[in-house]
């Protein structure tokens, strides 16, 4: 989820893509690892406002990326999705473009007041933001 | 069960459909823009069976024949899955 209600889990980035990491290094040491090939693809969800500089802080890096523009499911706001494929040990530079450009902010929403006889818009502020990190291991990459 | 996220060129894209979808592989075509590529791209996302897996890879292959320029014309990624369903 792209979206964290405020106060929840502001750290739930780092965690949760530290986590799909590790697993895919364990399940990876079960395979022959094979030089210079890619092994895991990332899929990152990032904000609208963010996606270019982190397309680019990736790009700097020499890994290449391909958009795919979508949308997150509580604000229905627009996305886009990064995919990133990885060589064995790029995972923590990646991990570190994205965490530097992809901020977390606070915005405020407007909703109407429940239980109020009239329609009394109050702002209520809601975290939005960082970045949404899955790792998948790869099991074959090819370019054709 | 695998999953092949394979990543072609706009004009490549209409193509694969139909060689794919001709030989009973269900696709998921996702408009997308690249760096692999630097363009205009089409990400497909195609459940396959393990045992049908090289089938369709020959088949992509086959109808991506290099260019002369050498240039890439798709990155593929084969990833397993946990669990399919079609509901």
């Amino acid at each position: 989820m792209p979206f964290f209600l405020n106060g929840s889990n502001p750290f739930g980035l780092a965690r949760s893509a530290k986590g799909q990491l590790n697993s895919a290094k364990t399940s990876d040491k079960m395979k022959v690892p094979m030089e210079n090939s890619i092994h895991l693809l990332l899929f990152a969800v990032v904000q609208e406002q963010d996606q270019d500089a982190a397309a680019r802080a990736l790009e700097q890096l020499r890994l290449p990326v391909v958009r795919l523009s979508s949308a997150g499911g509580f604000l229905g706001r627009r996305n886009t999705t990064l995919l990133v494929g990885l060589q064995q040990g790029r995972e923590e530079d990646a991990l570190k473009a994205l965490e530097e450009s992809c901020r977390q902010r606070i915005e405020y929403l407007t909703l109407p007041l429940e239980g109020s006889p009239l329609p009394m818009p109050t702002p209520v502020p809601v975290t939005v933001g960082g970045a949404t990190v899955f790792g998948l291991p790869v099991e074959h990459f090819e370019e054709i | 069960m695998k999953m092949v996220i394979l990543i072609v060129k706009d004009h490549d894209a209409d193509e694969i459909t139909q060689a794919l979808t001709s030989e009973k592989y269900r696709i998921t075509r996702v408009a997308s823009t690249g760096g692999f590529l630097r363009s205009g791209v089409v990400t497909f996302l195609i459940g396959i069976r393990d045992e049908r897996v090289e089938g369709a890879l020959d088949l992509i292959r086959k109808k991506l024949t290099p260019l002369p320029s050498g240039e890439k014309r798709a990155t593929l990624f084969v990833v397993p899955v946990e669990r399919f369903e079609q509901v």
